[in-house]
């Protein structure tokens, strides 16, 4: 297996060759095939290999492949390592990953990129498991550039609508940001450690705390958390990730659900003894509570299906990184494994509708999909259950976990927090699943009036005849992460994770038993009852006295929070005024100043004027007469012997 | 008596020595380019020429004046590959034979192959195939080889006259064309007059050290100044220095340069280009060497090093400037190359003052010195060469390819050709990572290493000025709009074409491991 390991991102990336050099010349079977062999073998290696490490605790696989960068101090090493994180994060990516794949066979199925999708969508999986396979941060931070990268190009996959285009490119300069504390952070860590390897800096930073270098730390720590930040959508960089949702929903699913947004936690978690020595956690902590909050508030009124589970999934990567925070990273990283599961079955649910529906996305247009949809229907209710944690589902034991674990460290308040958002997640989920579901369906009240669709196509509201279920291809993975969504909170990915050594350096967590003490089992009823209650107060608005919305957002601090929350408390419009347009305003005051009148006028145009002119009047010296040549010639040697005589002194 | 040159010596019948089989072999080389000049010159009087067509066909001719070139250069290899045993003398001391001067000579003998070899397809074309051009080429290679390696100042002066005859002809070698003979008569004249300088100044080092022999004059040197006579001594360096300047087109001894470039055939000016230069900046180096880092015992010694460097410094920066500058109106790519010819001898002259500096503040004391003039006078060889080859090979008639309009559309003519001079251009630019760039590279960091700091920023604010007019072929190729020139006639171009595939390919070579050519001339530079 040592030597295996650098096949898991490699076989992807041959699909992203084949299908994107060859792809258009293939036909589709061909495509399709080569688009889900790479991952899903990814899928069997991967197994393998964490068939391997979990054997025992602090077990791990490691394949050096030599040097990758060698330039005097600076040493980095091409090497890949499978321990028990990254064997979970493995599983996760090639196992949701694949799955996804398959139902993008269908979903994308007309698209006449279908292709190109592909080649991202494998692109991407190549680039994440370098992520994740690294065994130092210069090499993640390649597969952290790389998803990047492909998310962009998925972003605006349609790219011939403007808006999409746009979204691509705010993600990629929002992440920017992020990453210039990413590079600045590595940067530092170089000066301060001269390694790049996660053991040597885990162990390092644990070392170093006690000496004096306690500032250094603090920055190498916020500047690498301004890097998740970026990645991982929290505030206050998170406002690229509602936007994303242009790109098609398997992408969603895939990388602004289920992975790339997770790798701010897998890399707080891979550095969780550098983390801890910095002492930036409590930010962490506070951070994450504060974008769990936000990002639930703004989910509640939403009404594009899609947007309300990106906002959903701001706020649960919230949750990750207040789990994080108070020092919980196994706890954190399995919330990151049942939330791949449960909010890629939601998004790829909601595709499903969105496909059934041709491209309809207005929740305010659907509605009674239960009866035409009954297996789509299911399996969203599963997922939204799970999210909602509903006692015994997936997301019930995770979120628990981290509330448990917040209480358990003593934050109160960030506890109090997670708690009021636990029973917001709740509502907005059921407000979603009636709006789409339950009720009469609204689309055919706008039939006839065609409109332009994402990708810029005329389409139809679907009649409500005409609904159908999708096709086996697409329900087949819904099913199979509906199952996941159930029964995944019964995997003990903490207890697993805390078996590693180093995690154990986590804040004194590993030294807690696992399993139900009295505290946690508090936690455990008010943690369902938080779910239930949400429910029930989602269902009582939207079901059975519809009435009651209307009359809430009739009163004054109705209305208003309605719209903040509708507007998504402005913060795209603030962060325009206060950052894009002063910043728009500079870059084009120093390109008509500096770049065009200063550098291309004067100093380039002028140069170029001075020289020329120069030149001319010196070819007047090339006269072609033999009596001017001849004057010049005894004039250089008069002056030539006066230099020689006078610097001899 | 003592006083006397050695040469005037030969007269007695008390020290006359034979000429050894060893000297004859030293100087096997230049043997076997003259001898082969000779042939050539002589067979060509049995050729029979079809009367009535403009083309003739001499494929012996060619062929048997490259062998020997190439002969004589594989000759030139073989003793360089040899151990080194330091410089040896021959002739009683009218030839000095040291690595530096056999890399020199094989630079010279790679030039006239080349010449040789681009030449044939043209001469022709234009039906100009005698043996006069081959024997002229092989002869004056021969003469410029006995000038890099003359270790006596009469020597030097032959050899550097013997030279210039068969330049001044080769010039001229077109004769029915008006500028052909104009530029040639230029050349003839002012190269009269400078040589008349040259040799009063040859005169006044005589007679300021008693010596023409090199090895004398510097043991008279370090021996210090009581019977050195120092203003003489100076006027003589000035007026020697004056001959040399005139001979690499140094500003303000250029104005010859461009008229004879342009007037001579294409391949005629890239081997005059090359060789010339080649020659008379190993003996300028040496020169410089002598008489401006050698350690004396009075004051000499000093202020020989001083006006050297002042009198090269304000030469370099003219000549740099003035040959980017011109340069840049030019609207004919030969006076173009001309002017830049001009300019890179400018880049050469900053090499020489460095090796000076370097030499006498003992840093070149275990390494040499000049080999940043050494490692740049290889590649720019080879793109001069093949510049010119490419004018001549895309030759029409009796016309080169002159003007830089009439480059416009080659690079979708002949893609293959046109990234060839692509390269040479931008090698000739100094763009990473290409041959000229690491030359520049190298005399630049030298000139910053010993404190020229002028000279290095002159330089690298010229090379930029430069990068304007060579990539205006590139414009010209690649972004013009055009093309509609026809298609080259059909006639053989294989000569040509070889010529430039193995220039081009020696100038990527040298641009890609240029750290195999920088020890190469470390091993061969002046000690």
């Amino acid at each position: 297996m040592e030597s295996a390991l650098i096949l898991i991102p490699i076989l992807p990336f041959l699909g992203f060759l084949i299908n994107g050099l060859l792809g258009h010349k293939m036909p589709r079977r061909a495509v399709s095939f080569f688009a889900c062999a790479g991952p899903a073998a990814a899928a069997i290696l991967s197994l393998l290999a964490f068939q391997q490490v979990a054997g025992g605790e602090g077990k791990a696989i490691v394949q050096s492949l030599g040097d990758w960068i060698r330039a005097g101090s600076l040493h980095v090493p091409f090497g890949l390592k499978v321990d028990h994180l990254s064997g979970v994060m493995l599983l996760v990516i090639t196992g949701v990953g694949t799955l996804i794949h398959v139902y993008s066979l269908g979903y994308m199925r007309d698209d006449p990129g279908y292709p190109r999708f592909f080649a991202y969508l494998n692109l991407f999986m190549a680039a994440m498991l370098v992520l994740v396979l690294a065994n130092n941060i210069v090499l993640l931070f390649l597969g952290w550039e790389g998803v990047g990268l492909c998310s962009y190009l998925l972003i605006g996959f349609w790219y011939k609508d403007l808006s999409n285009a746009r979204a691509g490119m705010k993600a990629f300069v929002v992440n920017r940001v992020g990453d210039f504390g990413f590079v600045l952070g590595v940067f530092l860590i170089f000066v301060t450690f001269g390694t790049f390897e996660f053991d040597a800096l885990n162990a390092g930073a644990a070392a170093k705390v006690t000496v004096s270098d306690s500032s250094t730390l603090w920055w190498i720590g916020i500047l690498l958390f301004v890097g998740a930040t970026g990645k991982s959508a929290q505030i206050p960089l998170y406002v690229w990730l509602p936007d994303a949702m242009a790109g098609p929903t398997p992408v969603s699913a895939l990388i602004h659900a289920a992975t790339m947004v997770t790798s701010g936690i897998y890399l707080l978690a891979r550095l969780s003894g550098l983390f801890v020595a910095s002492g930036v956690l409590p930010i962490v902590a506070t951070i994450g509570a504060l974008t769990a909050l936000l990002g639930a508030l703004i989910a509640l009124t939403q009404t594009d299906i899609k947007k309300v589970l990106a906002y959903s999934t701001v706020s649960q990567l919230g949750y990750m990184f207040l789990g994080a925070g108070v020092g919980a990273f196994g706890v954190a990283v399995f919330h990151l494994v049942t939330h791949a599961f449960f909010k890629a079955l939601l998004f790829l649910a909601a595709g499903a509708v969105i496909h059934s529906l041709h491209h309809e996305q207005d929740m305010r247009k659907m509605g009674g999909l239960l009866r035409k949809l009954p297996i789509t229907a299911t399996v969203f209710l599963v997922g939204a259950l799970a999210l909602s944690g509903f006692p015994l589902t997936a997301g019930f034991f995770s979120k628990d976990e981290i509330l448990h674990e917040t209480l358990h460290g003593g934050h109160a308040l960030l506890y109090a927090v997670g708690f009021v958002t636990a029973i917001l997640t709740a509502f907005y989920t059921f407000r979603q699943f009636c709006m789409v579901f339950l009720g009469e369906y609204r689309g055919s009240a706008h039939e006839g009036h065609g409109h332009h669709d994402t990708r810029g196509a005329l389409v139809h509201h679907a009649d409500s005849s005409e609904i159908r279920e999708s096709p086996w291809v697409m329900l087949g993975p819904l099913v199979i992460l509906g199952l996941l969504s159930l029964g995944g909170g019964f995997l003990d990915v903490p207890g697993f994770l805390l078996g590693a050594a180093h995690e154990t350096q986590a804040a004194g967590v590993g030294t807690e038993a696992h399993g139900p003490d009295t505290g946690k089992l508090t936690g455990w009823i008010l943690g369902g009852s938080a779910a239930i209650v949400g429910i029930l107060a989602a269902f009582t608005a939207f079901q059975w006295s519809p009435g009651l919305v209307t009359r809430l957002q009739g009163t004054t601090p109705g209305k208003i929070f309605a719209r903040l929350s509708y507007n998504k408390f402005y913060v795209d419009e603030a962060y325009d005024l206060l950052l894009v347009r002063p910043f728009s305003a500079v870059s084009l005051i120093l390109f008509y100043l500096i770049d065009r009148a200063l550098i291309d006028c004067v100093l380039v145009g002028g140069t170029g004027f001075f020289v020329r002119l120069t030149g001319s009047a010196l070819r007047r010296i090339q006269t072609g007469r033999i009596p001017t040549y001849t004057v010049l010639l005894v004039a250089g040697v008069v002056g030539l012997l006066t230099i020689f005589l006078w610097a001899a002194g | 008596m003592q006083n006397l040159p050695a040469i005037l010596l030969e007269s007695s019948p008390v020290s006359l020595n034979p000429v050894t089989s060893t000297d004859l072999l030293a100087i096997l080389p230049v043997l076997i380019l003259l001898g082969t000049g000779a042939v050539v010159l002589v067979m060509d009087l049995f050729q029979s020429v079809p009367a009535g067509e403009g083309e003739t066909r001499k494929p012996v001719l060619h062929f048997l004046s490259i062998l020997g070139a190439v002969i004589a250069g594989a000759q030139i290899c073989g003793a360089l590959a040899a151990p080194d045993t330091g410089a040896t003398s021959f002739f009683r001391d009218a030839l000095r034979i040291d690595k530096f001067s056999l890399a020199m000579s094989l630079l010279i003998v790679l030039g006239a192959a080349f010449s040789l070899l681009g030449a044939a397809d043209t001469l022709r074309r234009r039906g100009l195939e005698h043996g006069e051009f081959h024997a002229l080429i092989l002869f004056s290679a021969a003469s410029m080889i006995l000038f890099t390696q003359s270790a006596s100042l009469i020597m030097a002066f032959l050899s550097l006259e013997t030279l210039s005859m068969s330049v001044y002809v080769l010039t001229a070698y077109t004769r029915e064309e008006k500028r052909s003979n104009e530029g040639a008569l230029k050349y003839f004249i002012l190269g009269s007059l400078s040589t008349g300088f040259l040799l009063l100044g040859l005169v006044f080092i005589y007679g300021a050290t008693r010596s023409t022999n090199l090895v004398e004059i510097e043991a008279a040197l370090r021996g210090g100044g009581a019977n050195l006579d120092s203003p003489l001594l100076l006027c003589g360096l000035a007026l020697t220095l004056i001959g040399l300047s005139f001979k690499i087109g140094a500003f303000p001894f250029h104005s010859w340069l461009p008229d004879a470039y342009e007037g001579a055939l294409s391949i005629v000016t890239g081997f005059m280009a090359v060789t010339v230069k080649v020659a008379s900046f190993a003996v300028l180096l040496r020169l410089a060497l002598l008489f401006g880092s050698t350690p004396s015992a009075g004051t000499i010694g000093a202020e020989l090093h001083a006006s050297l460097t002042a009198a090269l410094s304000t030469l370099a920066v003219l000549t740099m400037v003035f040959g980017n500058v011109v340069a840049l109106v030019q609207r004919s790519l030969k006076r173009m190359l001309a002017y830049s010819a001009i300019a890179h001898t400018g880049y050469l002259l900053v090499g020489v003052i460095t090796a000076m500096e370097a030499k006498r503040s003992g840093l070149a004391a275990g390494t040499g010195a000049g080999q940043a003039v050494l490692f740049y006078l290889f590649p720019y060889a080879l793109m001069t060469l093949g510049a010119f080859t490419c004018m001549s090979y895309l030759g029409r008639g009796t016309e080169d390819c002159e003007s830089l309009e009439s480059y416009r559309g080659l690079g979708r003519q002949q893609p293959v050709l046109a990234l060839g001079i692509l390269l040479l251009m931008i090698s000739f630019a100094g763009i990473p990572p290409t041959a000229g760039f690491w030359g520049k590279l190298l005399i630049f960091r030298q000139a910053i290493d010993t404190g020229h700091w002028g000279l290095a920023l002159t330089g690298i604010v010229t090379s930029v000025v430069s990068v304007y007019y060579y990539l205006s072929v590139v414009v010209n190729m690649y972004m013009q709009p055009g093309g509609e020139n026809e298609p080259l006639s059909t006639e053989p171009r294989t000569c040509g074409k070889l010529a430039i595939l193995l220039t081009v390919g020696a100038v990527a070579i040298v641009g890609l491991l240029p750290d195999t050519f920088f020890r190469l001339s470390m091993a061969y530079s002046l000690r």
